[in-house]
């Protein structure tokens, strides 16, 4: 047959565009002149489905990352992942919270890094320990009060979220916003930070996200707040609106590229056996308008699909993906305003149809996962 | 609309009628020679490197995708089943698509090509494109050590 070794090289880079990540570190290991048009990196992966991110492997250790697209299994050896929590991802970047509190900013399929400083303590101090933290906050007005964490508790609920404003692939002028846990105030960082900027005002932070340049927060009274990230950074709040979102237990904004803006808020129901245990019982789904501060339900969101969950919110044109269910929601678990979170975990994951208002099974993982883990989706970006 | 052509088993010659919509031509023919979409104009184009076999193919792909353009094409099934051929086949489909500058078609025959390589190890898909390895076993490791987690062979 015709010699394959001696296609030209623009043919060999039209073969790469319709590679997805995975075959196309393969296809440059099969010889020197494929590695070669790999490495060009002409066109970015071919797109699949976004991945989610596991808990690490029982014994390897690696951190294991699901293929939605291809229903297969990876191990990523990343040792910034061992035992972290992820609370955030954005661009393709993780945000994740090692065991002994260590920060980071990760791309898993880049290998690029940033490391962060340490995170701000609640209140006034935090010391840390061999075993266990100390917070210290001013319960009274004179008095500083110690509260003990364990590590592993503290990892598990000192962030509740963390967003980027631009793709750290693209630029060093990114903002990484995290909604710090308790009373869910701001803190922002950017690169070349020695600290975390916190924000001064105490206000309960339900969601936050950024548009067109800009941050926006949801506020827990259902009030929008825009975000100002200068020099004094502060929340300029904005009139009431979301009168029919009251009574959900998360919410979540999904910027449609840059054009739209979406609110989607989700509710949790109890255990019928168990009076601590929650799962995701629905989701309704609203546009909004930013010159008027307004929210509209909308009935589907065409033809389109959701991953939500800790990640920031992706929409993904669903016709393009065989295996991907149109005007639906595919969730992951996520901590519930005020619920104890080591009462459910991955379990509280499924594909919600916006149409039929009907819950399906995301997968069914073969793998070991612990209960308190929380999965994130991750849309690879690795040039 | 048709594709007349001289009847040869290396089809040396080909009569071209401009047709809206599939490619503009062989890149190799001069600008006064180049078909013009619209003229229906016969122009003749030499294809030396393409056989009878290989030809017809082409030309079914075009005349099927041309007649059904206005039902938006002739639909996935039937580009699946046109590319479900032998390797040599789909090797000289490319170049011919490539040469005759017929983007769907070109488009079509990439993909199936990356789609033969998912869930592969690297020796089944250097067996199915006869790739020689021109790695020393070093080399391929310290490649492979690059991303460990794409290889599960």
């Amino acid at each position: 047959m015709g010699n394959w070794s001696e296609l030209p090289r623009d043919l060999l880079r039209s073969i790469t565009s319709f590679l997805p990540i995975a075959d196309i570190h393969r296809f440059s290991s099969v010889c020197q002149e494929w590695n070669f048009v790999s490495k060009e990196r002409t066109h970015p992966p071919a797109a699949q489905l976004p991945w989610l991110v596991l808990t690490d492997h029982e014994i390897t250790k690696k951190r294991i990352f699901y293929n939605m697209s291809e229903k297969k299994y990876y191990k990523f050896d990343i040792p910034e992942l061992h035992g972290a929590r992820c609370h955030g991802s954005s661009f393709g970047w993780l945000f994740a919270v090692g065991p002994r509190l260590e920060t980071h900013l990760i791309n898993p399929f880049s290998g690029a890094k940033h490391s962060l400083p340490r995170l701000p303590p609640y209140n006034v101090k935090r010391e840390y320990h061999d075993d266990y933290l100390i917070e210290y906050g001013y319960i009274d007005p004179c008095i500083l009060e110690p509260c003990i964490f364990s590590y592993e508790r503290m990892q598990r609920i000192i962030v509740h979220k963390a967003i980027l404003s631009a793709d750290p692939n693209k630029c060093t002028d990114f903002v990484l916003m995290i909604m710090l846990n308790g009373d869910h105030r701001l803190a922002i960082w950017r690169v070349g930070d020695k600290d975390w900027t916190v924000f001064k005002e105490n206000r309960y932070i339900e969601e936050i996200t950024c548009f067109k340049g800009q941050f926006f927060a949801l506020l827990a009274n259902h009030k929008f707040a825009t975000v100002d990230v200068g020099p004094e950074p502060k929340l300029i709040k904005h009139k009431q609106c979301l009168r029919e979102c009251t009574d959900w237990n998360a919410r979540y904004f999904i910027n449609v590229s840059d054009i739209s803006l979406l609110l989607v808020v989700r509710r949790t129901k109890k255990d019928e056996n168990d009076d601590e245990h929650f799962t995701t019982s629905e989701f309704r789904v609203f546009e909004l308008y930013l010159e008027e501060f307004e929210a509209y339900e909308i009935e589907d969101i065409n033809g389109n699909s959701l991953f939500l969950g800790r990640n920031s919110g992706i929409i993904v044109p669903s016709r393009k993906f065989s295996g991907c269910r149109e005007n639906c929601i595919y969730f992951s678990s996520d901590a519930c305003d005020g619920l104890p979170e080591e009462k459910y975990g991955y379990d509280d994951m499924g594909v919600w149809s916006i149409v039929d208002e009907t819950i399906k099974p995301l997968f069914e993982p073969n793998v070991y996962i612990s209960p308190t883990s929380c999965p994130i989706w991750l849309v690879p970006n690795p040039w | 609309m048709g594709f007349p052509r001289e009847a040869d088993d290396h089809a040396e010659k080909l009569r071209w009628r401009g047709v809206p919509g599939v490619g503009d031509g062989s890149k190799d023919v001069s600008n006064d020679q180049q078909p013009n979409r619209n003229s229906g104009a016969e122009v003749s184009i030499s294809l030396p490197s393409i056989t009878g076999k290989i030809l017809a193919k082409v030309i079914e792909y075009c005349e099927k995708h041309v007649f059904d353009f206005k039902q938006g094409g002739p639909g996935e099934d039937w580009d699946r089943e046109f590319v479900n051929v032998d390797q040599a086949i789909i090797f000289d489909l490319i170049r011919a698509a490539d040469y005759l500058a017929i983007q769907g078609l070109l488009d079509l025959t990439c993909k199936k090509v990356a789609a033969q390589m998912a869930n592969k190890s690297l020796e089944e898909i250097r067996k199915l494109f006869n790739i020689e390895n021109d790695y020393t076993p070093e080399e391929e490791a310290a490649v492979r050590q690059e991303h460990p987690w794409a290889f599960f062979d």
